[in-house]
């Protein structure tokens, strides 16, 4: 495993180059508003078919962990938070930067990012494995119920209400009806037309939910006022009584947030939240959050960052995607001929090494660059959108049609495009139906082949120990927030119907 | 262009110096690339006998596959021999169980510049009703590679012989579960060995490729599958234990292997890989092809690569390939694919629980229960959504014509790139142009597209680094 890591580093110099130009890139689009990792990942996958697959999974891996701490730089200076994983941090963040000590809020920031990613990539290393290993043992009925429990989970923890989550994700694995069953290799629903005999592509369908809607969208809204930027950012070097005072919220704020990375479908901003609101309500000064808390910018950055790791656990263990950017790597690994599963580990171990120590490189590198680079990088938050999001679009068209040499293909990523921006501007997620979307032909193919296998029958479903468990389990998260909302809101129904409403 | 680029460096350099040499630089390199570009492609039209220029492979699957590595094997050892003076391109067409490739390849100009690899998945597909066209469209080249399948057991399974497996096949008919891709060659495999003994039936089960086929055999999901020869090979130590090898005499590579027929069955075959072009392709463009093959299945490269996958050199052309086509639509087309029906009917169960979801939403009285959040901190929740501002009045107006203006012109962006005879950058800058004026302040005033130099660059430059990129880099056929 640690010989994968020596290669990696001594090796080859292109895959250190490709680590620090990944992780230099993913820092710049992160912390560009309008611009996010999920859509520089889609659009440089096309770029990697000539790579060899670990290459290709060097520099998007490099690109992830950067996409995700870039963010905060723009979250701190200037008040606009790089990527949705940021939001959370401009709370603290900016108030902080306000009164005087932009360098320290950085310097809070990046340390935070840096041990989240750290502690999460801890994780990674020695769950993955162990997680293989067993899930290389579940009977198609077995992983059908994971993949479930996955599916009803999206639903009910991402955004803030349950049935527009499951609409989401309903919608999500609508969209993979049409096309060849994963289960009998029938075509169905395709109208008639020969190019939809394959149904709709991962790639297309992802570049247009979240480029295109997303380039609409900005280009479209009326451009915001930017605050100055701070002059002097002295004082990102932080001492090391610092880095004590802080290592608990740290290390707790970090294992929240690859927790909630392992989750499918819930990204870096959730567990952001999450950790935030724990940090609030064990600070000794909660009245200080919302105001230039250290705590709170150190809460959203380490958990942010550390869904990271968490996420890819469940990608490189069982071939599930734990966020929307795994569900595109995911789509890069088959890409590259790569079968995701629990097989992954037994037939490519260095892929899945590679993997995970990129992840160990790129956070270094991450933090080098941030620490050293954060003023100008906050610049590019300035630069014209005029200038920026015609050669984004045109890389989307680009992208798309290089997948399969079709413009099929592009219909697909303009029409989802269109669909993408429909349900952003009616607040309905689109990570549960991404999530949908890649899990329901997994689940599909899992019950096909265990329904083929026992003749047709549904008993082993419950009488399958694993499987009655994990059933249980997604009954639970489906009937526990519907009781929650009861029990909260039921006797002030006039406070709950103006909540609905909003 | 030279001229502009000069004046337009003038101007900044004395307070943007380091950006102005790098400006200079961008552009001289485009230029030159540009110019390499137009001189290569007019060497490459002077020549006077087939193939002018690279001819493009078809591979019907994702990268990565069998079916990819062997054709970009023969692209490599036809480049390093120098075989054919002109490239092969390989064009990655995936999914649909290879009827998209196939599909296309079908509807390419017969010029002999367009041709496939492809093997029994294109007999299959027509068999099993997934498509209505055959290997009768095609022109077929040459038969290439031949390995052989293996059937296999996992290490501890009760069944040692042929026999016993076929025997359980009868005693208990639809029982023993048969890991299979379905259409596939794989399916077709275990339905030829039915037929070896009457009344035996497999239950055959959707798990797809060589790896999930192992891991069903070996999670104990499945009793017995089909691999290739390299695929047991590299699956043996996992726990794979083989029963009989479809070949008529041992293989000196795994001697302890029985062959079927020693057993007492007449299971002979081999997965090849069939070479194609469109139908109504001239008889000599086939036969300079089909030299081709033959001179690159005899380099060091194929010989080396085949045998470590324990694969066999062997190529067939002309009659000897239109037999072995013929004896294997025969096999096929003797079987009966339909896979048993025990599914429910999922896309239905979709599209109501969406419907239900969607009523859900609508219905006042539903957002009264579940329109709650489902937990976390709703305070924390609500700042979030503070970040973008409510639009009021005429901002909202903008708002919407800009997204109208913006899904309109893509629009007709791709539309121009599908139907309009014109190169790709030209577009592209167009589109790219307008786009900036559309969405920069001040409408079609271009001095307010500031900074102007750059927004130039940016028209300019990027269509043709995308192009250079693209086409030239990876190969792929921009629009």
């Amino acid at each position: 495993m640690f010989d994968v890591l020596l290669d990696l580093i001594w090796g080859s110099p292109i895959n250190l180059l490709w680590v620090v130009l990944g992780t230099a890139l993913g820092i710049a689009i992160g912390a560009i508003p309008g611009l996010t990792g999920a859509m520089l990942i889609a659009l440089t996958l096309p770029l990697t078919y000539s790579m060899a697959p670990a290459e290709a999974m060097v520099l998007l891996i490099s690109m992830y962990v950067g996409s995700i701490s870039g963010g905060l730089i723009t979250a701190t200076l200037l008040r606009m938070p790089g990527t949705p994983a940021s939001v959370i941090t401009t709370l603290d963040g900016y108030p902080l930067a306000q009164s005087g000590k932009p360098g320290r809020a950085l310097g809070l920031g990046i340390m935070s990012s840096f041990v989240g990613g750290m502690i999460s990539w801890a994780f990674l290393l020695s769950l993955a494995k162990p997680i293989s290993v067993v899930s290389m043992k579940l009977s198609p009925f077995d992983y059908f119920s994971l993949v479930t429990v996955a599916l009803v989970l999206i639903a009910s923890v991402s955004g803030k209400s349950l049935i527009r989550g499951l609409f989401a994700g309903m919608l999500g694995m609508l969209v993979t009806i049409p096309g060849e069953s994963p289960a009998t290799g029938v075509t169905r629903w395709t109208l008639g037309i020969e190019q939809l005999n394959g149904g709709f592509a991962l790639l297309p369908v992802l570049i247009g939910m979240f480029a295109v809607s997303q380039i609409i969208h900005e280009a479209s809204r009326p451009a915001t006022k930017i605050a100055t930027i701070a002059e002097s950012t002295d004082g990102v070097f932080l001492s090391l009584a610092d880095w004590r005072r802080h290592l608990w919220n740290m290390f707790r704020s970090s294992v929240i947030g690859t927790w909630v990375g392992i989750l499918p479908g819930v990204g870096a901003n959730v567990g952001s939240v999450m950790a935030y609101s724990a940090a609030k309500g064990l600070s000794k000064k909660p009245e200080l959050f919302g105001k230039g808390s250290e705590e709170g910018i150190i809460a959203s950055e380490a958990a942010n960052n550390a869904t990271i790791g968490g996420a890819l656990i469940p990608l490189v263990a069982m071939g599930i995607p734990g966020s929307v950017i795994d569900a595109i790597l995911l789509g890069a690994l088959v890409l590259h001929g790569l079968q995701p599963g629990a097989l992954l580990f037994q037939n490519d171990p260095d892929i899945v090494y590679t993997i995970i120590m990129t992840m160990l490189l790129a956070n270094i590198a991450m933090f080098a660059i941030m620490v050293g680079t954060a003023r100008w990088i906050a610049k590019l938050a300035v630069i014209p959108r005029h200038l920026l999001l015609p050669i984004v679009m045109a890389f989307c068209v680009v992208g798309s049609f290089a997948l399969n040499n079709r413009l099929f293909d592009v219909w697909v990523m303009l029409g989802f495009g269109l669909v993408g921006f429909v349900l952003e501007r009616t607040k309905i997620p689109l990570a549960p139906f991404v999530i949908g979307f890649v899990l329901a032909p997994i689940a599909e193919e899992k019950l096909g082949s265990a329904l083929q296998a026992s003749g047709g029958s549904y008993l082993p479903l419950l009488s399958s120990p694993v499987s009655l468990v994990l059933l249980l389990v997604a009954l639970g998260l489906a009937i526990y927030p519907i009781i929650k909302a009861w029990q909260a809101h039921g006797p002030t129904k006039n406070k709950a119907q103006g909540d609905a409403d909003d | 262009m030279a001229s502009k680029t000069g004046s337009a460096t003038g101007n900044t350099l004395r307070r943007l110096r380091p950006w102005a040499v790098i400006r200079a630089a961008i552009w001289g390199l485009s230029c030159v690339l540009f110019v390499v570009n137009l001189v290569s492609n007019a060497t490459s039209e002077s020549e006077s006998a087939y193939p002018l220029k690279p001819i493009t492979v078809i591979v019907p699957f994702n990268t990565g596959g069998e079916s990819d590595a062997f054709a970009r094997m023969i692209q490599h050892a036809a480049a390093q021999h120098k075989l054919l003076g002109q490239e092969l391109v390989i064009q990655n067409i995936g999914g649909a169980g290879a009827t998209i490739g196939s599909g296309r390849a079908r509807k390419a100009d017969p010029d002999g510049y367009t041709m496939m690899i492809l093997h029994e998945a294109l007999l299959t597909a027509q068999s099993s009703g997934k498509v209505s066209y055959g290997a009768e469209s095609f022109e077929p080249i040459a038969a290439t590679g031949k390995t052989r399948l293996i059937i296999a057991v996992r290490d501890d399974s009760p069944y040692q012989t042929l026999s016993e497996i076929m025997a359980a096949a009868v005693e208990t008919p639809d029982q023993l579960v048969f890991a299979a891709n379905l259409g596939a060659p794989v399916h077709y495999a275990g339905l030829i060995l039915e037929r070896q003994l009457p009344g035996s039936a497999f239950r055959y089960t959707q798990t797809g490729g060589g790896a999930q086929r192992f891991e069903a055999v070996v999670g104990g999901h499945a009793d017995v599958s089909a691999f290739s020869l390299g695929e047991y090979i590299s699956y043996k130590a996992g726990g794979l234990r083989a029963i009989a090898i479809s070949a008529p005499q041992r293989d000196p590579r795994v001697p302890e292997i029985l062959t079927a027929r020693e057993q007492g069955f007449d299971f002979v075959h081999a997965n090849m890989h069939f070479w194609w072009f469109p139908k109504g392709t001239d008889q000599a463009k086939i036969d300079r092809i089909a030299k081709l093959l033959e001179d690159c299945m005899e380099t060091d490269i194929v010989q080396n690569q085949l045998a470590t996958r324990l694969s066999d050199p062997l190529i067939l052309t002309g009659d000897k390939m239109h037999d072995e086509l013929a004896d294997r639509i025969s096999k096929i087309q003797s079987v009966d694919s339909a896979s048993p029906d025990v599914l429910p009917n999922i896309p239905l169960i979709i599209l109501a629980a969406t419907g239900l979801c969607l009523a859900g939403m609508m219905l006042p009285m539903f957002k009264l229960f579940l329109g709650m959040s489902p937990g976390g901190d709703r305070q924390v929740q609500t700042e979030m959504e503070d970040g973008e501002p409510l639009l009021s009045g005429n901002d909202k107006k903008r708002y919407w014509a800009t997204v109208t203006k913006v899904a309109l012109l893509t629009t007709l962006y791709i539309l121009s790139l599908e139907y309009l005879p014109m190169d790709y950058r030209w577009l592209t800058m167009g589109f790219i142009c307008l786009f900036g004026i559309v969405i920069g302040p001040g409408g079609i005033v271009f001095r307010r597209l500031r900074p102007f130099p750059i927004f130039v660059d940016v028209v300019v430059l990027v269509p043709f680094w995308i192009y250079a990129v693209f086409q030239s880099g990876l190969h792929i056929e921009l629009p």
